[in-house]
């Protein structure tokens, strides 16, 4: 462990990594303040650089990317009354109250330090948890490895979207997408029409710039350009009193951590949602509870903390079991996928100085992130001022070359399109398009481990319940479907008994 | 338009459950072959969507067809963004992709009324920078057309 510390090391001050970190930090920050433009979006346009870089330096820059664009969304909230990312929704009226009553500053600082807090406890979270769940995971076989599948796939259905229905039809649209191509029990080839592109497969990096990245470029050209009038940010120190706030409300600063890693954790449940959870949360144990939505900075320690705590926490499973907990995470298994490590047990022990390096990068990243961020808080009302109509074709043009440039093939941007085009409907319409990812993702995961336990078993069933982590597993994915079912009796009922 | 959605779902389901069942069988064995785990994709959007269509038929939620001139905006828009990458997908190989993309930039530019001077210069600037990055520094094959070498 020493010695792949010390390699890490070596592999992170390379003065390449640090030029690519810093410019993944910048980009991040970017991506960030701008309204309308996700961290999911601006990862999805990354990867066809991280292709091209080694394993360390490549998930640096998302690492570093991500952990500065959930920070850099509160910016906008604060100044102009618009979450940069959805992951600042959940505070965005707080904190543009506080910030018209002239706190941008005491807002901006609090939201710089919590966001690195969070980041910090995610990474220790992920730096203790993920070696520990690796021993479990050695353990697991194809019945495991399905039931986990399928119970990822159930939580991002069912406990993270607002109409369970609705999620699970995205999860069995990215199923079916999974199943094109050549399949691995007979070798035979699915709904590919006698398509040559088809058989590998709907590539995945295309298919995710699409959803993710062309899919935002649609909704963007809908709606005219806004020019909201800009806050003004005062002068005076921001650190100190920020630090101040956080100590105030450490409580919450805990509380909100261990919320964000949890939610994180779970698969097809990322930043936003671990933010909404830590704002109702601590609205429920505040004293004042009236104030929140009216420009209290507790809720914005709380959820400030939880979004980016939550970025680590996805990594937890996504490094051990191979089941992403956010739809980032879907990415960086795809691109680990490509350049030939999969994630698993394997990892940890083959590749043990990608891992640490990962560890590493996230503890850097967010310290980075208090230097980093104050200098985009000054500099932040210009990049605000960048007109959207001049970056929307330009990130389509990125969107373009991205999908192109993995496999050289133009079918890929026709794959890019035709998923932009659904994600966008599908989307529009209450469907959610985190789901068909984790569909796409994790159906090869579900159906090749369910062949094969049915092989093993000779088409017996029982097996999937008699061993013991299975039994768990399969107990809980179960749990998972009932619950939208008996919400759905308790709903009926209170509604007869009125 | 929730309507419309379910029921084009459902005929994708059907279709996908039904083709499943030209999969080949693994004989003589009593497991599931490819075909399985499709029937089960398919036949589960076919309930799901039914669910939404059912529900919308009773709410009597009729697809409104809108009056062209209220989305006029976003779907001149969101069209040229689809008919931008058709272009590029057929035409990059003939016009190379500086020229190709050059056009696709100022002219997305001009429709959302960036300024024309600015159009150009960004739209091209922008086209050069990432033919740059990507063919020489990241040495991706972009398309170069009939005048390149």
């Amino acid at each position: 462990m020493d010695g792949a510390l010390w390699n890490s090391l070596v592999q992170l001050s390379h003065p390449f990594t640090i030029l690519v970190i810093i410019l993944a930090s910048l980009y991040g920050l970017f991506i960030g303040s701008i309204p309308g433009l996700t961290a999911t979006m601006a990862t999805a346009l990354l990867v066809p650089f991280a292709f091209w870089l080694d394993p360390v330096p490549a998930l640096a820059s998302i690492v570093t990317m991500q952990a500065m664009a959930i920070f850099a969304g509160d910016i906008p909230a604060a100044i102009v009354r618009m979450p940069g990312t959805p992951a600042t929704a959940a505070y965005t009226e707080d904190s543009y109250t506080l910030g018209l009553q002239g706190k941008v500053r005491l807002v901006l600082g609090v939201d710089v330090v919590s966001s690195s807090f969070g980041g910090i406890m995610g990474a220790i979270a992920l730096i203790l948890g993920a070696p520990l769940l690796m021993k479990f995971a050695m353990q697991f076989t194809s019945y495991e490895y399905f039931w986990l599948a399928l119970l990822g796939l159930s939580t991002a259905a069912f406990i993270t979207t607002v109409s369970p229905l609705k999620g699970l039809i995205s999860v069995l649209l990215g199923l079916f997408l999974s199943t094109i191509g050549i399949e691995i029990t007979l070798g035979f080839s699915r709904y590919t029409f006698g398509s040559q592109n088809l058989l590998g497969g709907i590539s995945f990096i295309p298919a995710m710039i699409g959803l993710f990245g062309l899919a935002e470029v649609f909704r963007n050209v809908r709606k005219k350009e806004l020019q909201a009038p800009l806050a003004k940010i005062e002068k005076g120190k921001m650190l100190g009193p920020a630090l101040k706030v956080i100590w105030k409300y450490k409580i919450n600063t805990v509380r909100g951590g261990i919320i964000g890693i949890l939610v994180g954790a779970l698969p097809g449940a990322g930043a936003d949602i671990a933010a909404w959870l830590a704002y109702g949360i601590a609205k429920k144990f505040s004293k004042h509870p009236e104030k929140f939505g009216k420009g209290a900075i507790e809720p914005i320690v709380d959820a400030g903390v939880a979004n980016n705590s939550a970025l680590a926490g996805a990594w937890i499973p996504a490094l051990v079991f191979g089941i992403p907990g956010d739809s980032v995470t879907a990415i960086v298994i795809g691109i680990l996928m490509l350049k030939g490590l999969r994630p698993g047990p394997v990892i940890f022990h083959q590749y043990t100085d990608v891992l640490v390096s990962i560890y590493t990068v996230f503890i850097l990243a967010n310290l980075l992130m208090i230097p980093f961020g104050f200098l985009a808080i000054r500099v932040s009302s210009h990049a605000m001022r960048v007109s959207k109509n001049v970056l929307i074709p330009i990130i389509l043009l990125m969107c373009i070359v991205g999908s192109y440039a993995i496999n050289n093939n133009p079918f890929d941007i026709g794959v890019m399109l035709v998923m932009g085009i659904v994600g966008f409907i599908l989307e529009e319409n209450g469907f959610p398009v985190g789901p068909i990812v984790l569909g796409l993702i994790l159906g090869p995961i579900l159906e090749q481990n369910l062949m094969i336990s049915l092989i093993k078993s000779q088409g017996g069933v029982a097996q999937f319940f008699t061993r013991p982590v299975s039994a768990v597993l399969g107990a809980g994915t179960i749990v998972v479907w009932l619950l939208p079912v008996v919400s759905f009796i308790r709903r009926k009922l209170s509604v007869k008994s009125d | 338009m929730e309507l419309i959605i379910s029921l084009i779902i459902f005929l994708s389901g059907g279709f996908i459950f039904g083709y499943a069942f030209t999969f080949p069988r693994m004989e003589g064995t009593n497991y599931p072959g490819p075909g399985f785990f499709p029937k089960v994709v398919g036949f589960g959007l076919m309930v799901l969507s039914f669910v939404f269509i059912v529900k919308n038929i009773k709410k009597r939620a009729w697809p409104r067809v809108p009056r062209f001139k209220e989305i006029k905006y976003e779907l001149i828009n969101v069209l040229a963004i689809i008919a931008s990458v058709l272009f590029y997908i057929y035409v990059s190989e003939y016009l190379g992709f500086l020229v190709t993309v050059s056009i696709i930039l100022v002219s997305l530019m001009l429709l959302l009324k960036v300024p024309w001077k600015k159009s150009f210069i960004l739209g091209i600037g922008a086209t050069v920078i990432t033919y740059l990055l990507f063919n020489r520094l990241l040495s991706v094959p972009l398309p170069g057309g009939f005048f390149m070498w």
